[in-house]
């Protein structure tokens, strides 16, 4: 497949980077000379110094034979505009990215099938989604859902003192569930029955997701239920999270601490449940007046890196037992859960991982990327007349780093054991990393064994 | 700068409408064959002549600018009063000034206090008059202007907005010229519709008229002495009941119910809200401190109508609230602080206004406890800037001020103090009857002429919500 993405920022290097270790044809276009010669350096991808919204360039870069534009800049309309250029050369999939709400929220139509873009994504929007999913299971790290949200993928971390510390896989009861993953020092490992899980592990659960309770409970993880929040920053971010958690009407109170008086009197006025504090986040005694210990969650979302780091080690010290922090840089993301912040969020990553998602769909239904491993989580259907269909699970040759998470057939979830047979037009979520995907794809293709 | 031609022509041109409106008084003359045919039409000849003397010689086409449009509004006002007194003199049944103004500006301004002890000796003419004054004064004397004369332009809009009460207007179309229009034709329509009601119920059809439009205008005159607790029909007593609730609420809100056919809209008002938990909560308090009666139904609606009533400062009565328990009297003593809804013809503070006090009491606590916390005040989805909160909270200091300061000049000419204080509330308010010698059973008649005076400049500053009239008191306001 021929990509186009237009920016070379955080963003579109990450995709850039996930697709061309896929064997595609990337070309960057990026207007900063500087940045697109890092670019050329970095990655295996042709470079073209330009503007996105200009057809000269676009036609540089090869659009008349492109089957997908990523428009992924700082500027909103020149993403948009580089898209609706990209539809008139006849390019089938576009997307772009816009961060002014006022472009997104409109109630009565679809903003993309009028501007003719495929996807529009909002970084911001989709890091307060991915938050606002943790809200809802407080245990996890991280929470996926796949097959219209029938199958739940759970990132967890072993504690100390934690029963599963110190067993064998194959020793625990995994009738119910199946543990897809394990992070461990940074490195992504997909664990057979003999592997050890040890203290400070992070493991992916997969299990059905009205079981998923249960399965916590088996594991002895409980949930201790989030009732007051505390946000750090009222951006696009921090706003869109507490919007999308007073949409939920979810039974908690939450309270957004911003430095800036006319942001904080913005957010004020949007939200109508949120108490909106103007004050410095890193100021301990605001912190303590405002009670910040008594939170469940402290979520530091501002823009600069150090006082999210810096604020959630106060809220850890305050009391408050989970925090979750958002990091831009995120080569640094190791080391701050390394200083214990429960979970790190890079709007990068998710972006990145939102596009890819939607640009990969077709045979394979979604995709999730995982850690910094670039492991992913792929939905596809079992095609008929592919190699696994007919074959007991054991029986098929996986490629090294891949693993059948759950089937879903006929609208039910199957945790599968190594018995289970593959029908065909079964739903499969299979865990991967990167390198083997296309060879674990070719088991479920029609015609994938040449 | 004010200039003084601008506002004169003006003041003539609403002068030809009331002019025209008393022409109305004449032919009710000549329908009734009353002696007073001549006498009527000489004084709406008058008003007429000056008032196109007067659009004629300061002819000019300058466009009204900020400081007018105040002028225009309060002087506009109070020269409607003055010439609306001539139907009253120029007749003979009231031949004081003092009594004549009095029983204008309280028409106009919808009050329905009256100087009169027996209202059915006056002519069928000038009882006509009174009703229509209310009428005219109910959806507002400018906002007729705005709705009728062509070129008022954009600073059309401040007038309509000093006239129209309440915190916040709604402009429902984007031109003010067609809001005022709007405005007007939902009031003409109710009106007719209470008006065939009121008939089908067995009124006749000059006192339907004349009920009609002190109902709609939530103003109070009636054509009896015993003003609707003559009529004894609960039909009629329900129905006026309704109409003063409708009227008490936001016009705006009804044209939109109309335009959008959607009633629930009404239960999404956060002021229609309240105002009909006030009305329901008093309506109960008050069922139990009636005394006099002791029929159940008759005692629902006379403590229903009563509450509706006063809260809307409409101020008719079916019974004489004087003699009720103490606690049927408090809660309407009460309701004499309130006041419908904005956009409404009633008068009164309004409940739009404690809406926003109420509101602003809650932060204020609040932010106690969160002392940098920004918590915007916020009336349904509607967001209130300090700005308006600060009008709102000094327009409730104003008027209390007023109110205290009044009554005390009531007691230095020796009333006593309820009848000084609800006289008072009552002519602020633009609600009617008081407690005591201004009781529902009592009149006005017997005050001194300063008194007269003084509660007749209440009732102006009342319906014109006090700044419009304020201003004009200060210096800066007519200099460069």
């Amino acid at each position: 497949m021929k990509c186009i993405i237009i920016g070379a920022g955080k963003v579109g290097f990450s995709i850039a980077q996930l697709l061309s270790t896929e064997e595609h044809d990337v070309t960057v276009i990026e207007f900063d000379t500087e940045r697109a010669s890092l670019i050329d350096d970095a990655l295996d991808v042709q470079v073209i110094n330009g503007s996105g919204s200009s057809w000269r360039t676009l036609e540089k870069g090869g659009v008349k034979y492109a089957d997908m534009v990523v428009a992924v800049t700082e500027f909103d309309e020149l993403n948009m505009i580089a898209c609706l250029l990209a539809k008139q050369y006849g390019v089938k999939t576009t997307v772009a990215r816009v961060r002014n709400p006022e472009y997104l929220e409109t109630p009565h139509f679809s903003p993309e099938s009028l501007l003719g873009i495929d996807l529009i994504i909002n970084p911001e929007r989709v890091t307060a989604l991915e938050i606002s999913k943790l809200v809802k299971n407080p245990s996890a790290l991280n929470v996926e859902y796949y097959a219209q949200g029938r199958v739940q993928l759970m990132e967890l971390a072993v504690e100390e003192n934690s029963f599963m510390a110190g067993k064998q896989i194959k020793s625990l009861n995994t009738t119910h569930f199946v543990i897809v993953a394990i992070t461990r020092k940074h490195k992504m490992i997909v664990p057979g029955g003999d592997e050890v899980i040890t203290a400070g592990d992070h493991i992916y659960i997969m299990a059905n997701t009205a079981e998923m309770p249960h399965v916590l409970q088996s594991l002895g993880i409980i949930h201790k239920k989030i009732e007051h929040i505390t946000i750090l920053g009222a951006g696009r971010t921090g706003t869109y999270l507490a919007h999308i958690l007073e949409e939920k009407r979810l039974p908690v109170s939450i309270k957004i601490i911003e430095r800036d008086p006319k942001r904080a009197r913005d957010a004020s006025i949007k939200l109508k449940r949120t108490l909106v504090i103007n004050g410095d986040g890193s100021d301990l005694d605001l912190l303590e007046n405002e009670n910040v210990g008594q939170s469940d969650l402290f979520v530091a979302l501002t823009n600069d890196d150090k006082l999210n780091l810096l604020s959630s080690l106060i809220a850890q010290n305050l009391g408050v037992n989970k925090t979750i922090a958002k990091i831009n840089r995120s080569d640094i993301m190791p080391l701050m859960q390394q200083i214990g912040i429960n979970v790190v969020l890079s709007p990068r990553i998710l972006t990145a991982g939102a596009i890819l998602k939607y640009i990969r769909r077709g045979d394979i239904i979604s995709v999730t990327v995982l850690g910094e491993d670039r492991a992913e989580m792929i939905e596809l259907v079992a095609q008929p007349g592919s190699i696994a269909i007919g074959k007991e699970l054991r029986r098929i040759h996986f490629p090294r780093g891949s693993v059948v998470g759950a089937i879903v057939r006929n609208e039910k979830v199957i945790i599968p054991s190594g018995d289970d047979v593959i029908q065909s037009c079964d739903h499969l979520i299979m865990f991967s990393l990167a390198k083997s995907i296309h060879k674990m794809e070719k088991l479920f293709i029609n015609g994938g064994n040449n | 700068m004010v200039r003084s031609a601008v506002i004169l022509n003006y003041m003539g041109k609403i002068l030809v409408i009331i002019g025209i409106a008393q022409i109305s008084v004449v032919l009710c003359a000549i329908i009734y064959s009353e002696n007073e045919v001549i006498k009527l039409l000489i004084s709406a000849l008058i008003t007429i002549m000056t008032g196109f003397m007067l659009s004629k010689t300061f002819a000019h086409n300058h466009s009204i600018n900020y400081r007018e449009g105040f002028a225009i509004v309060t002087l506009g006002w109070i020269a409607a009063s003055l010439f609306g007194t001539l139907p009253f003199i120029v007749s003979g049944h009231i031949p004081s000034f003092a009594d004549a103004f009095f029983e204008t500006v309280s028409g106009f301004t919808t009050t329905g206090a009256s100087i009169l002890t027996d209202v059915e000796a006056l002519p069928k003419s000038l009882l006509f008059w009174r009703s229509l004054t209310q009428w005219l004064g109910g959806m507002g004397i400018m906002a007729l202007f705005i709705a009728i004369i062509v070129g008022l332009g954009a600073r059309a809009n401040q007038i309509f907005r000093a006239e129209v009460p309440g915190p916040i207007s709604n402009k429902i179309s984007p031109r003010v010229r067609d809001t005022a229009r709007a405005l007007w034709l939902t009031y003409v329509v109710m009106s007719a519709v209470l008006f065939l009601l009121l008939w089908a119920f067995g009124m006749n059809i000059f006192d339907s008229l004349c009920h009609t439009f002190s109902t709609m205008a939530t103003g109070g005159f009636s054509t009896k002495n015993q003003s609707i607790g003559y009529y004894s029909s609960p039909y009629i007593q329900w129905t006026i009941t309704l109409f003063m609730f409708l009227a008490g609420v936001n016009f705006a809100l009804h044209y939109l119910i109309y335009k959008k056919k959607t009633l629930s809209q009404y239960w999404q008002d956060k002021e229609f809200k309240l105002y009909s938990f006030i009305i329901i909560v008093s309506s109960i308090i008050t069922f139990f401190g009636i005394l006099n009666i002791s029929s159940g139904e008759e005692k629902a609606r006379a403590a229903v109508f009563q509450v509706i009533s006063i809260m809307t400062t409409t101020g008719y009565a079916t019974a004489d609230f004087d003699i009720w328990a103490p606690m049927g009297k408090g809660i309407l003593l009460v309701l004499m602080f309130a006041g419908a809804c904005a956009g409404s013809t009633s008068g009164g503070i309004k409940v739009g206004r404690y809406l926003i006090m109420l509101q602003r009491a809650k932060i204020e606590l609040q932010q106690m406890v969160h002392p940098r916390a920004i918590m915007p005040l916020r009336v349904g989805d509607r967001v209130i800037n300090d700005a308006l909160v600060i009008n709102v909270l000094q327009f409730f200091f104003i008027y209390i001020f007023i109110v205290l300061v009044s009554t005390l000049i009531m007691s230095i000419m020796g009333l006593d103090y309820v009848s000084g204080l609800t006289a008072v509330l009552s002519c602020i308010g633009n609600i009617g009857p008081g407690f005591g010698l201004v009781g529902p059973t009592n009149n006005y008649g017997f005050l001194s002429d300063t008194a007269k005076y003084l509660l007749s400049l209440l009732m102006l500053l009342g319906r014109l919500e006090i700044y419009p009239f304020l201003i004009l008191f200060i210096p800066q306001y007519w200099k460069e």
